[in-house]
């Protein structure tokens, strides 16, 4: 099955496939993408449903899709759905008692967000740290210890 | 929140309100008032940007802002709503999308991308927009339908504000303003406090006699009495022991005075404090608990409340007097030798920022080692809860491995923390030694100069010995005005947290001379109820019945149809959104709630006992039941012959640290809780769900003592349970879909409850093989 699906974007802007319906005929069904293990293993393991949640395709690798625009349309809908900001730059890390208060530089730009003091962030298996913030937005750490100086002293607390 | 014109902007960079131009702009161009709107904060290349979402009675806005350093400019593009088909949002990871979904053949109009941040307002205006487009499709256009809408901007700024409310407390008073409201507490005890500042005070400036008399001793007896100046020396040498002894003793009662009265008052503020909040929690809607974890209430209530004591009896004083400390100190200081005096206190600053960096630097260890802590402690609880599961499948070692990991994670955290408070005291020390040798290498030649020039010139012995105990009286006060910054951060803090809760309007009142329905007939009438608890997604949607006295009702309906709802509805926690409630003829919001609530009985499906006896868990709500009264509501709940075969009876102990009882035991307690308060509405929810068969029975029994003659709503998920009820309601997905008895309900064929029910007959059987 995988092999030969084949995704387009419909009207509406979402993934889409047909499939045959009842009638010998093919009907539409939009798709939603899901990664099975975001952090852990960033790559592959996909799986498309439908709007109720039911699976209708699963692959571990994304070159399990023969169809070169359906990979290209799955990698574009992960990318959106997994849009997670990579802090580059920590301007300020206030304790103010309750909360912490961060000004960041991010790749998608700057950002002042709010952990709560007692959310621990969440080591990756594969390094990294995930923050966050009490609207529930995340934010990535790739490599703690290769940020500049300053964003370390000011992370000290926070992570180690 | 007028009080806070730039809230967003200062807690978050993001615009409180419409950029005028863009609201004079649509407002002109449009005619017609903007009505909600949202902050888009992700462009389509997915980078933080500004960008608004608007809606107006017939159109929908989004604008994105070109420019760049503050200087925006808003490009709008408008959609007629009668072009709209939806608004549908995707939930992402942290990037939401709403795509603007147009009629017919149009497909994508447009889609906005945001942060999780901005869900809440843009769930409000999708709610919003979804509904007026279904209208304007249907040609059901209510021109009224906007009027009750809260003020854009508000409801805006609350949707945003709310998560750092929670963990926080936002007070819209000022920081100044909280801690003159803070002192507020202070003013019915004004004679203990300024008895406790003025023994404060004194303290103070006795401490600053005994070095400047020991100058005296050295300087004016010793020294004199030496060269034969003074005829009476033991005299003199008397008085000054006698006045030594004098102030030792004042300031040791002075001090026992002032601890004393000044932790009676903090006692009698704290206390306060905590029985103004918990009045005040009882009266609040439930409303309010539902957006806060009970954890975060009781917090308030126990350690918010103690760090104000804490700070308002002992830590505003202690700050004065290390300021009346220090400016003493270095008066007395500049009196007997400026330049010695200038080589002495311009150390001071420096050592002040030391502390001050200490103990911000000791709190983020503090941190650092309970965030360690916290992962073994939680890793520990967990394994030994499900200890049974570890044994079967052979984890021990695994285990093990896992816990020394954390544990010498939480090692080496602390051995951090030891090596650096270890390091700063001897630090700090040696500061305080810099400055000895600074006294003594300025000072000991001029003592020496004063002798060898017999009194002419240099330094008297008794200023140089007076100067070298002043300098240590220096460091205390340093070291809490150093400590100062966090007291006064964490006192603010916790201060906004209670009196966020103190200034939270109850939701829902009873109005003033409003009739008391006593006794309460039982006549229950919905009338078009739509009901949502977020302002948002409504649960209820145009729910209209009628209960006459005495008939047992059933709710039906898969889970998340609103059966709770209508539940808390009849029992007013909440009030509806639209539509009314008639109980005996009058509207809910119109009866007094405090008798009409009395006469209501519950029975939930996780029965909550209070710590205490069973006694006293039956008669809840009926504090004055005798004995005899208590034992028949027991018999009646099925609940008399188990008790009785505990240890203590009736007196058991049951609730926290209690005796465990099953969950058909606390059920018939909470039965019989039920019967002794005679309701004259009866609500069982989901009440038999968690129990075997045997005790079902049992139950149910019990139940339809209960139930007779009295007005009763039942919840149940088995539809056996309901086979006496009068009347069920079939709830779905928020409206009431069927109603009938079992009978007329099981005759239509496609109904939904007869399609339930034949799902249910099938599992029996299946379970029954």
């Amino acid at each position: 099955m995988p092999k030969s699906l084949q995704i387009y974007r419909n009207k509406t802007g979402h993934l889409a496939t047909k499939i045959p319906n009842d009638h010998d005929g093919l009907k539409e069904i939009e798709l939603f993408v899901a990664k099975c293990f975001p952090w852990s293993q960033p790559d592959g393991f996909i799986s498309l449903r439908d709007k109720k949640g039911r699976e209708i395709a699963f692959v571990e690798r994304l070159d399990e899709f023969g169809d070169e625009q359906t990979r290209r349309l799955i990698e574009e809908e992960l990318q959106e759905r997994l849009f997670l900001p990579r802090i580059e730059k920590i301007d300020a890390l206030d304790d103010q008692i309750d909360l912490f208060r961060w000004k960041v530089k991010t790749d998608a730009g700057a950002r002042i967000f709010y952990t709560r003091r007692r959310e621990i962030p969440r080591e990756l298996s594969k390094g990294g740290v995930i923050i966050k913030d009490i609207a529930g937005d995340r934010y990535y750490i790739p490599e703690p210890e290769n940020l500049d100086s300053r964003s370390r002293e000011l992370l000290w607390m926070y992570l180690d | 929140m007028k009080g806070k014109p730039n809230l967003l902007q200062g807690l978050f960079g993001q615009p409180d309100d419409l950029p005028a131009e863009l609201k004079n702009w649509i407002e002109r161009e449009l005619g017609q008032p903007v009505r909600i709107f949202a902050f888009c904060d992700l462009s389509e290349q997915f980078r933080f940007h500004q960008g608004f979402l608007v809606a107006t009675d017939d159109h929908l806005i989004i604008a994105d802002a070109t420019g760049q350093n503050g200087h925006f400019r808003f490009v709008p593009r408008t959609f007629p709503l009668k072009d709209i088909e939806q608004l549908e949002l995707i939930e992402g990871l942290t990037l939401h999308r709403l795509n603007v979904v147009g009629r017919d053949d149009l497909g994508l109009l447009a889609a906005v991308f945001f942060t999780r941040r901005q869900r809440r307002a843009i769930g409000n205006l999708m709610f919003v927009v979804n509904q007026r487009c279904k209208r304007l499709r249907e040609n059901h256009v209510d021109d009224h339908e906007f009027d009750t809408m809260d003020d854009p901007t508000r409801a805006y700024v609350d949707s945003i504000v709310q998560a750092i409310r929670e963990a926080k407390g936002l007070t819209l008073l000022q920081d100044r303003s909280i801690f003159r409201r803070l002192l507020r507490y202070l003013k019915p005890h004004k004679k203990s406090v300024i008895v406790g500042f003025t023994f404060s005070i004194l303290l103070t400036l006795l401490g600053l006699l005994p070095p400047y008399i020991t100058r005296l001793w050295i300087d004016d007896v010793l020294a004199p009495a030496e060269t034969g100046a003074l005829t009476n020396p033991s005299f003199w040498g008397w008085l000054i022991i006698g006045v030594l002894v004098f102030i030792w003793g004042t300031t040791q009662l002075l001090e026992f005075f002032r601890l004393r009265i000044m932790s009676i008052v903090g006692e009698k503020i704290s206390t306060r404090l905590r029985d103004e909040l918990y009045q005040h929690l009882q009266r609040l809607s439930l409303s309010f608990y539902n957006q806060r974890s009970s954890g975060n209430i009781i917090s308030r209530l126990i350690s918010d409340t103690d760090r104000l004591w804490d700070f308002v009896t002992f830590g505003i004083i202690e700050f004065v007097i290390s300021v009346i400390t220090i400016i003493g100190v270095a008066t007395a200081l500049f009196f007997q030798d400026a330049t010695l005096a200038m080589f002495v206190v311009l150390p001071l600053p420096v050592m002040g920022y030391m502390f001050y960096r200490f103990s911000q630097r000791i709190h983020g260890m503090y941190l650092r080692i309970w965030r360690k802590w916290s992962a073994m402690t939680s890793l520990l609880s967990d394994v030994i809860s499900g200890i049974r599961v570890v044994r079967a499948f052979a984890q021990e070692t695994f285990e093990v491995r896992r816990f020394h990991k954390r544990n010498v994670d939480v090692r080496t955290a602390a051995f951090d923390f030891h090596r650096f408070w270890t390091a700063f005291y001897p630090r700090v020390t040696l500061l305080m030694h810099l400055s000895r040798f600074i006294v003594w290498a300025y000072g000991a030649p001029r003592v020496l100069q004063h002798i060898l020039s017999g009194g002419q010139e240099g330094m008297p012995l008794g200023v140089f010995i007076a100067f070298n105990s002043y300098m240590w009286m220096f460091w205390g006060p340093v070291q809490n005005i150093g400590n100062m910054t966090r007291t006064f951060n964490r006192a603010t803090s916790s201060a906004s947290r209670v009196f966020e809760i103190l200034d939270t309007a109850p939701a829902i009142v009873s109005k003033r001379h409003a009739p008391k329905l006593d006794p309460l007939q039982g006549h229950i009438v919905f009338d078009n109820v739509t009901f949502s608890y977020d302002g948002v997604r409504n649960v209820l949607k145009g729910v209209s019945f009628e209960v006459f006295p005495g008939e047992m009702i059933g709710l039906v309906g898969p889970s998340g149809s609103g059966k709770t709802t209508i539940i808390n509805l009849i029992c007013r926690f909440y009030d509806v959104s639209d539509g009314a409630i008639y109980i005996d003829g009058h509207d809910i919001r119109d009866i007094d709630l405090g008798v009409y609530r009395k006469q209501i009985g519950i029975v939930l499906q996780e029965p909550y006992l209070f710590r205490g006896t069973i006694a006293e868990n039956i008669a809840y709500g009926n504090h004055g039941a005798t004995l005899h009264e208590i034992v028949e509501a027991a018999r009646a709940a099925n609940a008399h012959e188990f008790i009785c075969g505990l240890p203590d009876a009736y007196d058991s102990m049951v609730g926290e640290r209690g005796i465990m009882l099953s969950g058909g035991e606390r059920q018939r307690i909470s039965i019989a809780r039920a019967i002794l308060h005679k309701p004259r509405l009866l609500i069982l929810d989901e009440a038999t769900s968690s129990v075997d068969t045997e005790t079902e029975k049992k139950i149910q029994e019990a139940l339809q003592r209960l139930v007779s003659g009295r007005t009763t709503f039942a919840i149940a998920h088995r539809l056996s349970t309901l086979s006496h009820a009068s009347r069920l309601l079939v709830m779905e997905d928020g409206r009431l879909v069927e109603q009938g008895t079992h009978a007329e309900l099981l005759e239509k064929e496609d109904g939904v409850y007869a399609k339930l029910h034949r799902i249910q007959a099938e599992l029996q059987s299946m379970i029954a093989v």
